[in-house]
């Protein structure tokens, strides 16, 4: 039976900001779905409360049907839920393939550990995410795009079955973003994930994502297929406005 | 060099008699750090009581400095945690002892039981809320514990108020000799411990960058919670031999200066490793009893400077420098 | 009821000294909310500011007002230096000030702290220094309030205001507010980030000495070179509570402070007072991050 991550009602208050306002959701293990919106439209604060490391006013997480957002975030990453950050957080003083080898070794019980040792499985993430010629590197001296990779092999090495990625394309140049769109192509037919994808990289989001979730300011204005949602009046008032020649196939 | 090997081909040839083989082996799976603090460990458990009073007296100071700095070592160097306030620790378990002694007779060995619960305790409500708290908010928050605790055991008359708790128990220094040379090798060794295998690695994570360890599955908080309790349980016992040892204890047992000599060992040996703060007490002790003599206020101010010079140009401390630039002896320095 | 007179009276008591406590951490306040890293010694220059107060006294026969001009010429110096030997190397180049870097300089300040108390004590020895500084009484509503701690008072109030009048209205302080809110967009405005940050310790430094020649009067104990250990922690508790870099913040903590420790000393022991007094900072620091202050 494939896995299923849902949100219900989702309400997200900080002081007087209201960051989420009723969001709801749901993916199955093996599809991605395109988180868009504006600038603080609330995309990182909707990922936060997935993974756990904050907690919804109100509205629950729900994986498989039990209930994780009471959970404390590292039980969440532990069930089956990592999350990338959207300004990379590597371990500086610890290498490329020890910042994977603590992902896999405290993510929890991993459907990718199975059936094999954990110096294997750190050696076939660094290969997936493309990162082997640098595994002895210091995790300071990567790129940014590196340091992309490594957040999401690190991900990855939890074994997680739902991984949240918060704008893992912003900021590379285009033959970046082509690339790395490959790569995680690649890994996500290899490794069977679903996923949650934070992009303004409009191009990205439409390639990958089989379902986009439109935010704008706490609210969800739209659900559906790529095409579906560009061609939504509403969102391309709020959002796409300018922007719609670059979504053009 | 070639003078030293005969003694180091007897001392290896000892312990293959000593020891059965396969134990042999484990020791010296151990590596060099461990071995070395090891026998440093050994040769003060048995050489102490032969040793002139003098020396032997100033080695159970030196044991109580080193645990402390091995305390301060769990939850400061261990995770970036600053703990200022670190001799509320020291202070309680010196008054823990003092108190049970006088007004319940027990034993000073159930004194420093006593001062290493207490110190655990106060590390556990103290930890969980201040843990919270980052960078220089921690270190105020801990930084006030021990001024309040110093006003508290002021007004305190159980406590004797200003004038503490002076004790008479005798001339006991073989006593206070190995309970602090058990608590110091307990501590050592859970040191050596929580820095290898898996504990190790998530322990570095979290020391690198709290919010990623948390989203790769660390339990953060448990694990700094824990070290905290760890750490504070072995300052209060060590502060209640403390307190044995100079047969009282005193509202100035609070003293931050306390807090910054303990710092001040771990940044100057190496924050976070094995052998750094064993090497801190030993330089931070050492010069003391020279510089006493001649001028008292010489040792804090070298200590300072040292402290300055190493925080802005040489931040892994002795061992980390020498791990840094002299990889060929990595090993050596743990 | 004599206890309503009582309390009314350490009212009084606790907001001028309140002020005073404001003028020593506003400095602090300043410096940390600009720089995002925290002086560990800063107490060790509030007493340097009542040595100062008290030598300018001995020499000169200048009261703790007037000393506290000269103290605030010599932080000001002594503030760019201390910048450039303990902050500018951490903080330079930087857009985002980090854990390390508030880390290496709290362990660095640290050590200066334990340099400067100890060669005070070689300098000055141990032992208190009074300073005599008593311009009489004034009574108000039947309540006699001791002329010194109201000027005192008055002058930190001054101070405060002061500095937020230069943040707010003159040039120099708009770029420190701005440099204090984002580095990288005050580069992008044409702001020097080193001179900005080195001018604003400097005049954290002058606030910090100057309070320390206002404290004189309130060192009934005499001025030790162990001063610096009680009121760094009272700075930083005050900086905690008014919220760091919000610099009305520090009048606010520095009041609540100031009654906090009057108005409960008619109700229990001193001692407990002052234990309460620094305490109050960890259900703060827990509840409300980031100050009482909104
Ligand atoms: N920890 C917080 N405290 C207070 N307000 C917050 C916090 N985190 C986010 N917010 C507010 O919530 C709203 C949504 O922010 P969020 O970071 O989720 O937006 P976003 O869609 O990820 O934006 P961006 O595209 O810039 O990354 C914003 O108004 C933001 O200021
Ligand atoms: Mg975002």
């Amino acid at each position: 039976m494939t896995a299923r991550l849902a949100a219900k009602g989702i309400v997200k208050r900080f002081g007087g900001v209201t960051a989420l306002d009723d969001v709801s959701l749901a993916l199955d293990q093996g599809t991605v779905l395109g988180l868009i919106g504006p600038n603080g439209s609330g995309k990182t604060t909707l990922l936060n409360v997935l993974s756990g490391t904050m907690r919804p006013t109100s509205g629950g997480v729900f994986l498989d049907g039990q209930r994780i957002d009471r959970l404390p975030g590292y039980r969440v990453v532990r069930a089956g839920v990592a999350k990338t950050h959207q300004i990379p957080k590597p371990f500086p003083g610890l290498t490329v393939r020890e910042n994977v080898l603590v992902a896999a070794t405290f993510g929890g019980r991993a459907p990718m550990r199975e059936g094999a040792d954990l110096p294997e499985q750190v050696e076939r993430i660094l290969r997936l995410v493309e990162l082997e010629p640098r595994a002895h590197a210091f995790a300071s001296a990567l790129t940014v795009q590196e340091k992309k990779r490594l957040e999401f092999g690190r991900a990855l090495a939890t074994g997680a079955r739902f991984l949240l990625l918060d704008e893992t394309f912003a900021g590379l140049s285009p033959d970046e973003v082509r690339n790395s769109v490959e790569v995680f192509q690649r890994v996500q037919a290899e490794v069977g994930f679903g996923a949650v994808v934070v992009e303004h990289v409009m191009r990205a989001v439409l390639s990958l994502a089989q379902r986009v979730l439109v935010l704008e300011e706490g609210r969800a204005i739209a659900e559906g297929t790529p095409q579906e949602v560009v061609r939504d009046p509403g969102v391309i008032e709020a959002y796409l406005g300018s922007e719609a020649t670059n979504v053009a196939p | 060099m070639t003078i030293l090997r005969p003694t180091f081909l007897r001392l290896r040839a000892m312990s293959l008699r000593i020891l059965p083989g396969h134990a042999w082996g484990k020791v010296r799976a151990l590596g060099p750090t461990a071995q070395g603090l090891g026998l440093v460990l050994a040769v003060l458990a048995v050489v102490g009581p032969v040793l002139p009073v003098a020396i032997f007296v100033l080695l159970i100071l030196f044991m109580i400095y080193a645990t402390w700095a091995y305390s301060i070592n769990l939850i400061t160097g261990m995770t970036g945690y600053v703990s200022f306030g670190h001799v509320v620790f020291v202070g309680t378990g010196g008054y823990a002892l003092g108190y049970g002694v006088k007004v319940w007779n027990i034993a000073p060995f159930a004194g420093v039981a006593l001062g290493g619960v207490l110190g655990a305790v106060l590390a556990l409500v103290i930890g969980v809320v201040t843990l919270r708290l980052r960078g220089a908010y921690f270190a105020i928050a801990t930084l006030v514990t021990p001024l309040a605790a110093f006003y508290i055991v002021s007004g305190t008359p159980a406590l004797g108020d200003g004038s503490g708790l002076p004790m008479n128990l005798g001339f006991q220094i073989g006593s206070q000799y190995y309970t602090i040379w058990a608590l110091l090798a307990a501590e050592v060794a859970l040191t050596w411990w929580v820095t290898r295998g898996r504990l190790g690695l998530g322990i570095r994570a979290l020391r690198e960058d709290e919010d990623a360890a948390r989203a790769v599955g660390i339990s953060v908080s448990r694990v700094k919670l824990i070290l905290y309790i760890l750490s504070g349980g072995f300052a209060g016992a060590a502060g209640a031999v403390f307190a044995w040892y100079v047969s009282g204890v005193f509202p100035d047992s609070f003293n931050l200066l306390f807090s910054l000599t303990m710092l001040a060992m771990i940044i100057i040996g190496g924050m976070g490793t094995v052998l750094g703060p064993m090497l801190g007490a030993v330089i931070v002790l050492i010069p003391h009893q020279i510089l006493i003599r001649i001028l008292p206020q010489g040792e804090p101010i070298a200590i300072g400077v040292s402290v300055i010079l190493i925080a802005l140009f040489l931040p892994g401390g002795i061992v980390g420098t020498i791990r840094q630039y002299v990889p060929d002896a990595r090993r050596y320095f743990e | 009821m004599a206890e309503v007179g009582t309390v009314v009276a350490s009212l009084v008591y606790g907001v001028l000294l309140g002020f005073v406590f404001a003028a020593i951490a506003h400095g602090l306040n300043l410096i940390w909310g600009v720089t995002k890293v925290v002086n560990a010694a800063h107490g060790e220059f509030i007493m340097l500011g009542a040595y100062g107060a008290y030598f300018l006294n001995l020499a000169w026969g200048l009261d703790p007002l007037l000393a506290s001009v000269v103290d605030a010429g010599l932080g000001l110096a002594v503030g760019v230096v201390f910048y450039f030997a303990f902050l500018y190397r951490e903080l330079r180049g930087k857009d985002e000030i980090g854990l390390q870097s508030e880390l290496v300089t709290l362990v660095a300040t640290f050590g200066l702290s334990l340099v400067l108390v100890n060669v005070g004590i070689i300098a000055w020895k141990g032992d208190p220094r009074g300073l005599r500084y008593n311009p009489g009484n004034i009574v108000l509503g039947g309540l006699s309030v001791p002329l010194g701690g109201v000027y005192v008072g008055l002058a930190s109030l001054g101070i405060i205001a002061i500095s937020h009048v230069f943040l707010s209205r003159t040039y120099l302080g708009n770029a420190i507010r701005a440099y204090s809110q984002d580095i990288a967009a005050a580069k992008l405005m044409g702001v020097n980030p080193t001179s900005v940050a080195a001018i604003a310790t400097g005049i954290g430094f002058a606030m910090t000495m100057a309070g320390g020649a206002f404290l004189t009067v309130y060192l009934r104990a005499g001025i030790t070179p162990f001063v610096g250990l009680t009121y760094a922690p009272i700075s930083f508790v005050i900086v905690v509570l008014g919220g760091r870099g919000k610099m009305w913040g520090s009048l606010v903590g520095g009041v609540t402070i100031g009654v906090l420790l009057d108005v409960l000393q008619v109700f229990v022991p001193v001692e407990i007072a002052y234990a309460a007094a620094f305490l109050v900072v960890i259900p703060v620091l827990a509840l409300a991050p980031e100050g009482i202050l909104r």
